[in-house]
């Protein structure tokens, strides 16, 4: 295995827009799950299990080798196909999500991050693979 | 909760932002300028989580009680967080946390007086 090697440069940037996303949503799904669970159970799960794929994500990227990248690689991956279903559903079936979830209308409500933090994500661990390929 | 701090606040964390932008553009790295504009935007952000603990303990109680109080108590974190972050990686985009970190603020700081105009 390559030598360990902590994230550093743009990568961080990355990671630190992730931690963000995590501590923002996991919070926001731990206090509308304490809460007002019964308001909109699916809505507030998705946000849960969406804050839990972007803590391990933030992890992933953060940490170096093989095994933490392929972490954040199936992390990223989910989000992407979590915002674009979850986007896609929300606007073809709304009475399922009464309250707004982080990935409801491809993350509208997030200035559409939480739609392009994954494609940057498997960009860089793109990069980061070749660049492993070749060290 | 005090709109002009917030805008006050919004204002100079933008600034900031811009800042750490320059300092990766000039290829500088975070230094004594840089970590006194930090710490003017970090005061703006307790001033703005003093006068939303002072509005709730003055009775205000936004609709989203539990939502307000969790960001009025991670915002202090932010930007020591990023800071620190930016010291220890030396590489030149470092300083690019900061402006996540700012904007970051600037988003926490905004969502925290929406949710203190909306009360029971």
């Amino acid at each position: 295995m390559a030598q360990e090697r902590r994230t550093t440069g743009l990568g961080r940037v990355l990671v630190a827009l992730y931690a963000v996303f995590a501590v923002a949503a996991v919070s926001r799904a731990a206090v509308q799950i304490a809460t007002e669970f019964h308001v909109a159970p699916v809505a507030y799960l998705l946000s849960a299990f969406a804050g839990v794929v972007y803590v391990l994500a933030t992890v992933g990227l953060g940490r170096s080798g093989e095994r933490w990248r392929r972490v954040a690689w199936v992390a990223c991956t989910v989000e992407l196909v979590g915002v674009l279903a979850v986007g896609t559903l929300s606007l073809t079936d709304p009475a399922a999500f009464p309250d707004a979830a982080v990935w409801s209308r491809y993350g509208s409500g997030y200035g559409y991050v939480p739609l392009v933090l994954p494609v940057l994500g498997l960009v860089y661990l793109r990069r980061e693979a070749r660049a492993a390929r070749t060290r | 909760m005090s709109g002009l701090l917030v805008a006050v606040l919004s204002l100079l964390a933008l600034v900031m932002a811009g800042w750490a932008v320059v300092v990766v553009a000039r290829d500088r790295r975070v230094g004594r300028a840089t970590l006194a504009g930090l710490g003017v935007v970090e005061l703006a952000v307790l001033a703005v989580t003093v006068d939303g603990f002072a509005a709730l303990a003055g009775g205000t109680r936004p609709v989203e009680t539990a939502t307000s109080v969790a960001y009025l108590v991670v915002a202090p974190f932010v930007l020591p967080a990023a800071t620190l972050w930016a010291l220890t990686d030396r590489s030149r985009p470092s300083p690019l946390v900061l402006v996540v970190a700012c904007l970051a603020v600037v988003v926490i700081a905004y969502r925290a007086f929406l949710l203190f105009a909306v009360t029971q």
